[in-house]
């Protein structure tokens, strides 16, 4: 087999051993790329693998399973680097798709770097140009796109999550599965990881939130932020930021929007107090609703809103809130 | 512990990332991106790279040196840098690095060289990514190039003997993890934002040395090869369509607005 007609993914799990919505819409955008090329999509995974996630991998688009027994499932960069040195060296894949994940972001680098190939991170999109990759990457935050291809192989990509989108299951697929030798000695690993510490919040995730209202500098300060969150309850919606208040404490970090926070596309996004920097609307533009709450009629976040409203966000989320309050 | 804690930060000048999109002049034959009226900084992450060195060097000892390769680099922007705490810096200032052109792996190699030439450090600071490439790749490249365990995304970091703690961001929360020394770190703005230079502090880093070099000054071995080729490059387009809702008074606006994203189902 030329390993030149396989197209790799990197397989991720969740914490609960489900397989990463991230791997699946990888696997998806693998299927595209096979197309009726006769060219097959397989996925390499860590960790010692069941029949029942092998199975769901092949019903999700894979052809192949490669399983590096010997690797923790668990992400360590030095275990997974060495996987994929294996995979890259025995199975030779022509491209090698990541998401642009936690794991990812950290992976893809260190990959890339090791076998001295080229590699694009965050894409948005990937399509073929002969039989040669594009990848189109935002760069100056989102001001411009840049289209990259490469002159080594195999071609790297790193995948911004919700590119891609997931096949629909079908349990009638067949694939094969094999198993990875790979050499590492993790007791030699000088990466060390002791502990995660989960943030305590009953809050709605922003990524599984179908409404987000946002604020941004304009808020003015933490106070503010509270009426947000009253609109919030009222709303039964998640609450979001542009990345000052976050500098500034007004909010954790964990809620900033943005090409370094979370890129959500929820039904309606509500954004208070926010200019509209590219690296904000990165993070929101694919949201299905904008409406934007600023003074400044000229914000660039007009450019991109389907309801807009100019005027001071002090008088106007109050009156908001009390007018859904009395509708809903 | 090291005696006195050595780090080097990695502060790449970039075209202020604040300024208007419109000051940001794309020609897409020359795929090239001009900045038009807008000052040069130091990119936002690297200045958190900066104030987490700082802090360190506050707590433990030590010193904080600055190194930035590209073209016309500043001399007033690295100044400021110093300004903030930092002991010296380092410019690797030549025709050559054209940040339009240059890869992350030629950018890695030549920091790499340069660190090589400015001496043996602890630790190595860059920020989770440059505000032009939006790439972060670097920081994982200048531990491949050196021989370095490598952590990205840094929220804080505590030195103990001779290792590092880093608290790495994660979507709900952080994960700890510990690499020996010497070692490179990528850090997010969580680590703190960057302290303003006293008067005195400008004043005093007029006297601190600034070291420019060419990039053959520092080129060690073997010459990167190209291993990308950008084919094109352009800005997306976007259609305003935004429906304003105007009434006499502000607050009846508001109300207005909600008013009609309940009547179209949207809430
Ligand atoms: C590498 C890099 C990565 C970045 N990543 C992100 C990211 O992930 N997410 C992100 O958000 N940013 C990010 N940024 C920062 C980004 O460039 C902008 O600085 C930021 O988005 C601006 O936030 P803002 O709109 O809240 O603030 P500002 O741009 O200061 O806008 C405040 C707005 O509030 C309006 N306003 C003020 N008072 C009121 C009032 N009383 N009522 C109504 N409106 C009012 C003003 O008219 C103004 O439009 C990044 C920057 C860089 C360089
Ligand atoms: N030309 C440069 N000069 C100094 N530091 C740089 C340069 N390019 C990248 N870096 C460092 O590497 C980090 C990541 O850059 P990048 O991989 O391009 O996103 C930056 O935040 C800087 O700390």
């Amino acid at each position: 087999m030329d390993g030149s007609n396989i197209i790799s993914v990197v397989g991720e799990f969740a914490e609960d051993g489900s397989i990463a919505p991230v791997t699946l819409e990888l696997l998806g955008i693998g299927r595209e790329l096979a197309g009726g090329s006769g060219k097959q999509v397989a996925v390499v995974i860590a960790g010692p693998a069941d029949e029942s996630v092998t199975g769901n991998l092949i019903a999700q688009g894979a052809d192949k399973v490669y399983v590096a027994e010997s690797i923790e499932r668990k992400y360590s960069p030095e275990g997974y680097v060495k996987m994929l040195d294996a995979l890259c060296n025995q199975v030779k894949p022509g491209v090698l798709l990541i998401g642009h994940s936690p794991v990812g972001l950290d992976l893809a680098p260190r990959i890339a770097f090791d076998l001295n190939v080229g590699l694009v991170t965050d894409s948005i999109k990937v399509e073929w140009s002969g039989d040669k990759l594009k990848c189109y990457k935002q760069v100056y935050g989102g001001i411009a796109v840049a289209v990259y291809s490469f002159n080594t192989s195999p071609q790297i990509v790193s995948i911004r999550q919700r590119v891609g989108t997931p096949i629909a299951r079908d349990d009638s697929r067949s694939g094969n599965v094999e198993k990875l030798d790979v050499d590492f000695d993790a007791s030699a690993a000088r990466y060390n990881w002791l502990e995660k510490v989960e943030e305590e919040t009953t809050e709605i995730r922003l990524e599984d939130a179908e409404v987000i209202v946002a604020g941004g500098r304009g808020m003015g300060g933490g106070e503010e932020f509270k009426q947000l969150y009253e609109l919030a309850t009222v709303l039964n919606c998640a609450v979001g930021a542009s990345r000052p208040p976050c500098d500034s404490g007004w909010i954790p970090s964990s809620r900033q929007v943005g090409i370094t926070g979370k890129i959500v596309s929820p039904d309606v996004y509500i954004a208070f107090g926010i200019s509209g920097a590219t690296q904000h609307l990165t993070g929101m533009q694919d949201s299905k609703s904008i409406i934007a709450v600023n003074t400044d009629a000229e914000a660039n976040i007009f450019q991109v809103a389907d309801y807009g409203v100019v005027g001071d966000l002090k008088e106007i989320i109050p009156a908001f809130t009390n007018k859904l309050k009395e509708l809903r | 512990m090291p005696e006195e804690l050595k780090i080097v930060v990695c502060a790449k000048q970039v075209p202020d990332p604040e300024g208007p999109p419109s000051s940001f002049e794309l020609n897409s034959e020359e795929k090239r991106i001009t900045p038009r009226g807008i000052p040069p900084v130091i990119s936002p992450f690297d200045e958190n790279a900066l104030e987490a060195a700082v802090q360190l060097v506050e707590k433990h000892g030590g010193t904080v040196s600055i190194l930035g390769v590209g073209t016309n680099l500043s001399a007033s922007v690295y100044l400021k840098a110093i300004a903030v705490g930092a002991e010296d810096s380092y410019m690797v200032d030549d025709p050559e690095l054209d940040p339009a052109i240059l890869d992350s792996v030629t950018t890695a190699k030549i920091l790499s060289d340069a660190i090589k030439k400015m001496g043996e450090f602890d630790l190595i600071l860059t920020g989770r990514q440059a505000a032009d490439t939006n790439a972060g790749q670097v920081p994982a490249g200048i531990a491949h190039i050196l021989g370095l365990p490598v952590v990205t995304l840094a929220q804080s970091i505590t030195v103990e003997g001779d290792k590092i703690k880093v608290n790495r961001e994660l979507p709900d929360g952080y994960e700890v993890v510990e690499v020996p020394l010497p070692a490179v770190v990528s850090v997010t703005p969580d680590i703190g934002e960057i302290r303003y230079p006293k008067i005195s502090a400008i004043k005093a880093a007029k006297k601190k040395p600034q070291t420019k070099w060419s990039a053959a000054d520092v080129a060690g071995e073997g010459v990167p090869r190209n291993l990308l080729n950008l084919d094109e490059l352009f800005t997306p387009v976007r259609e305003p369509h935004c429906e304003f809702i105007e009434a006499e008074d502000i607050s009846e606006a508001g109300a207005m607005l909600a008013q009609k994203l309940v009547e179209e189902k949207i809430l």
